[in-house]
């Protein structure tokens, strides 16, 4: 299906650095109008085109900025320099469960989830069955948050994410949880949004052996 | 646009039915509460302390103060933590993050509500009769809301880059309290003094709440300089927060 070759996201020399140490007081702040505290530099002059429906692999070591691209990618946090531009819906998964809320149960959760990554109120009503359904946590779903296991908490986080109709899929180290049931189906889903044209970025520590990979990007360290 | 109204609706339910989750009393701590601090400020100040309130009880002079000002106050103190709190959301998920402190404004609401029962019920006790015309106080809820939003804006933001502006604006809160005529009557403020009264939405609140029960009148003036006055600090807090929206991931 990757007969369009239309680039859905563009990167284009792009720079991030974060403070090394964030001044944190006021006290700090004003030390550190006089010595600026050092800059870390995370991503230095990237620039990478990805087509429509592909499926790209970034691997790299720790603190080589693959989730701070994906970040970027997403508009979460802006670039210091450089510019990046995306076409469609743009669906973040940074990290499983993020902003869960753990005193409410499964149910609430995924109304809170899915209405922050984009799902409208009335599509929600009709696929909330099938989230839960497909999360597999369905005895539990009126249960707090707080008594699930980590693994339930991540099924269910990815359940709502794969529900969410993305046009790109940002995706940070997600097969680092979840047992081997859950991978193989976390794995089903992203062949089928790969059938569909979804454009999908994966973040990964692992060689993932897979057909889908169309290509792999090693980012390395710049400090 | 109707994605946004669906943040805010499912943000402010969230912390609505989280708050008295893993609590026993539940939605009882909404009477509770406000019930508890009049009681207390009750005893302080208008039976130790005793403090004139012309023919109206001291009690329901009490109670007629806080109705706008919890609202205000407790909505801050929540919504100038909304984004420490929601760390997480705020560096891994991509939506509108002024719905933080937002949402937090809005959840109180319902309080208001409760308060504005316990009002009415010790008015009632007190041998005053309702009157339709008591519907308007639910107007004035507009410019407090704006005010409360337009200051949690500009908190929840500095606070969640220096913890110090938390203490700031709770120390500002309690100077605030006294600067309001809620625990005093707005007749015993001096002359030179009044102007602090006409500044201030909350204490705006307080005078056209006093006046639309005691006197039957309705101050609409003062709900237009309550307006006039909340507007800009909401427009102002809004696009102060939208300025550094994108910078908070990285410096929360």
């Amino acid at each position: 299906m990757n007969t369009d070759k239309a680039s859905v996201i563009e990167v284009a020399n792009i720079t991030k650095s974060y403070y090394l140490e964030k001044p944190r007081t006021l006290k700090k702040w004003f030390r550190s109008l006089f010595s600026p505290y050092g800059r870390f530099t995370v991503i230095k002059n990237v620039s990478l085109a990805v087509n429509k429906g592909e499926f790209v692999l970034v691997t790299g070591p720790n603190g080589c900025g693959k989730t701070t691209l994906l970040k970027l990618i997403a508009g979460i946090t802006l670039p210091d320099e450089g510019m990046i531009k995306t076409t469609g819906k743009v669906v973040p998964l940074i990290e499983l469960g993020a902003g869960f809320n753990y005193e409410l149960t499964g149910y609430e959760n995924i109304i809170t989830n899915a209405t922050i990554l984009g799902i409208e109120k009335k599509k929600l009503k009709k696929i909330v069955k099938e989230i839960v359904e497909f999360s597999g946590v369905k005895e539990f779903i009126n249960t707090p948050l707080k008594r699930y296991s980590s693994g339930m908490v991540s099924r269910l986080a990815f359940s709502i994410a794969v529900f969410s109709e993305p046009d790109i899929l940002l995706l940070d180290e997600i097969f680092a949880v979840g047992d081997k049931e859950f991978r193989e189906k976390a794995i089903n889903k992203l062949t089928e949004f790969k059938k569909k044209g979804v454009t999908i970025l994966l973040c990964s520590h692992f060689e993932l052996n897979s057909s889908l990979i169309d290509r792999r990007i090693n980012l390395t360290k710049v400090y | 646009m109707s994605h946004y109204f669906q943040l805010l609706e499912v943000f402010t339910l969230r912390e609505i039915k989280s708050r008295y989750k893993a609590s026993i009393l539940g939605f009882l701590w909404i009477v509770i509460y406000p019930l508890s601090t009049a009681f207390i400020l009750n005893i302080v100040f208008g039976s130790v302390i005793r403090i004139q309130t012309g023919k109206i009880s001291y009690f329901l002079n009490l109670l007629s103060g806080l109705l706008f000002w919890n609202f205000f106050q407790q909505g801050l103190i929540l919504a100038k933590e909304s984004l420490i709190w929601n760390r997480d959301l705020v560096i891994k998920t991509v939506f509108p993050k002024e719905v933080l402190p937002l949402s937090y404004v809005l959840s109180k609401i319902p309080d208001f509500f409760v308060g504005l029962g316990i009002f009415l019920f010790f008015f009632l006790l007190n041998g005053y009769m309702i009157d339709l015309s008591f519907f308007w106080i639910i107007i004035f809820l507009f410019p407090v809301f704006l005010f409360s939003a337009g200051i949690s804006f500009i908190f929840a933001l500095l606070n969640s880059i220096f913890r110090d502006f938390g203490r700031i604006i709770e120390l500002a809160t309690t100077l605030l309290f006294y600067a309001t005529p809620i625990i005093y009557s707005d007749a015993i403020v001096p002359n030179k003094l009044k102007i602090f009264l006409y500044i201030n939405p909350l204490s705006l609140a307080a005078l056209f709440m006093r006046n639309l029960f005691f006197e039957k009148i309705l101050r609409f003036d003062l709900f237009l300089l309550a307006l006039a006055i909340s507007l800009p600090v909401f427009i102002f807090g809004l696009f102060f927060f939208r300025r550094f929206e994108k910078k908070i991931a990285d410096l929360i």
